[in-house]
């Protein structure tokens, strides 16, 4: 019985240490690898103008075979780019408060798939050793560079969305904690209604801030109709977005102004 | 007279009784005991490692925890300036970090049309 106990125990303490340490550890761990790809794409992308450009002047079949070769490095590192950065975007999904659940699942899901298409570009890459076939290989993920932008600019919203709306919540839960704290502070009648006043002037700015958001969300809905330049639509999503911050700062200078004095 | 030395050693009665040697059975439990104590230490350590990992973990996700619980002994109305001004701080970063300009994963800037 002792024993058993003693066990279930290590079990637990190994279990919620280790979760702990996962959880906060998961998105550095992703960010890293993803700017690690991207560096040394940077170096093969380097590498593969170099030898394009020799093969261009040269003509030679050498020169082309280096080319090819070089190409392929570029094209199969590409494709891990692309993986490594779909995993950040998935884990900071799955990890940034206040993301719509449905948004969530939805997103994550396309990621997934995408991330998988991108470790099967990249086998058959490394099977390719002719130029046609490189080429052919490359140009259909090439095909597919605006579904991958409208499923990156997505993500993108969602996540700025959702800190947006984090913000917002925040505050009001905020603003009400102090309100209720200076209506119970033994205060001089005027004073506390010119602070009073100044919580109608914050409310004002979260509700502007709300709708703001509401008007971010069909935006963002607008992704899922006909494909579109992802980026324009993304921009739409975030000039919405500068509207509702814009709102959240000013009810925060409000609210430090109105802090001033106040007992919690 | 009587030698009194020589009558205690002789004396049956005050005399050590013989220690037998442990039957095989006893050996076997007396292992046993050595192993349950073994084993009860090394679950022990095991378990005073995780939970000083644990805190070890735990305290440095929260540096701000740490720096609050290390100030030399506030007075009452220091700590609760501290606690609201901590609770504002906390809602500035969090307002900054959302900033929709600053976007944290730009997509990759990469050659999507790659030609020979």
């Amino acid at each position: 019985m002792r024993r058993k106990f003693i066990v279930i125990s290590v079990l637990l303490v190994l279990f919620f240490s280790s979760t702990l340490i996962f959880a906060s550890e998961l998105l550095d761990q992703a960010k890293s690898d993803y700017f690690f790809q991207l560096e040394k794409y940077r170096e093969e992308e380097k590498d593969f103008y170099l030898k394009r450009s020799q093969y261009r002047n040269l003509q030679t079949f050498a020169s082309q075979e280096e080319a090819v070769q070089a190409a392929k490095v570029m094209l199969i590192r590409r494709a891990e780019v692309w993986r490594t950065y779909f995993q950040a975007v998935r884990i900071a999904l799955l990890e940034t408060k206040g993301v719509d659940i449905i948004a969530r699942n939805s997103q994550t899901n396309k990621i997934e798939t995408w991330q998988k298409n991108m470790i099967e570009h990249k086998k058959r890459l490394e099977n390719l050793n002719v130029i046609d076939a490189v080429l052919l290989e490359s140009q259909s993920l090439e095909e597919q560079k605006q579904t991958i932008e409208k499923l990156t600019y997505q993500s993108l919203g969602i996540l700025a969305i959702a800190k947006l709306q984090a913000n917002t919540d925040q505050l009001k839960a905020f603003s009400q904690k102090i309100k209720d704290a200076i209506e119970a502070q033994e205060l001089n009648e005027q004073v506390k209604q010119t602070k009073l006043r100044g919580f109608i002037e914050i409310d004002r700015s979260l509700s502007n801030s709300q709708t703001a958001i509401s008007q971010a969300n069909i935006k963002l809905a607008n992704f899922e109709g006909d494909i579109f330049n992802a980026k324009l639509g993304f921009e739409n999503v975030q000039e919405k977005l500068i509207a509702s911050y814009d709102q959240i700062r000013r009810a925060y200078q409000l609210l430090v102004e109105l802090s001033e004095g106040v007992e919690l | 007279m009587t030698d009194q030395t020589k009558f205690t050693e002789t004396q049956e009665h005050l005399q050590q009784p013989p220690v037998e040697p442990p039957t095989p059975k006893e050996l076997v439990k007396i292992e046993k005991a050595k192993k349950i104590r073994k084993k009860t230490f090394l679950i022990s350590a095991a378990i005073f490692t995780v939970l000083i990992l644990a805190a070890v973990a735990i305290s440095m996700m929260q540096p701000e925890t740490q720096t609050f619980v290390s100030e030399p002994s506030p007075t009452p109305t220091t700590q609760q300036e501290t606690l609201l001004q901590k609770e504002l701080n906390s809602l500035k970063e969090q307002i900054d970090a959302a900033n929709p300009q600053d976007i944290e994963f730009p997509p990759p800037p990469i050659d999507m049309e790659v030609s020979l």
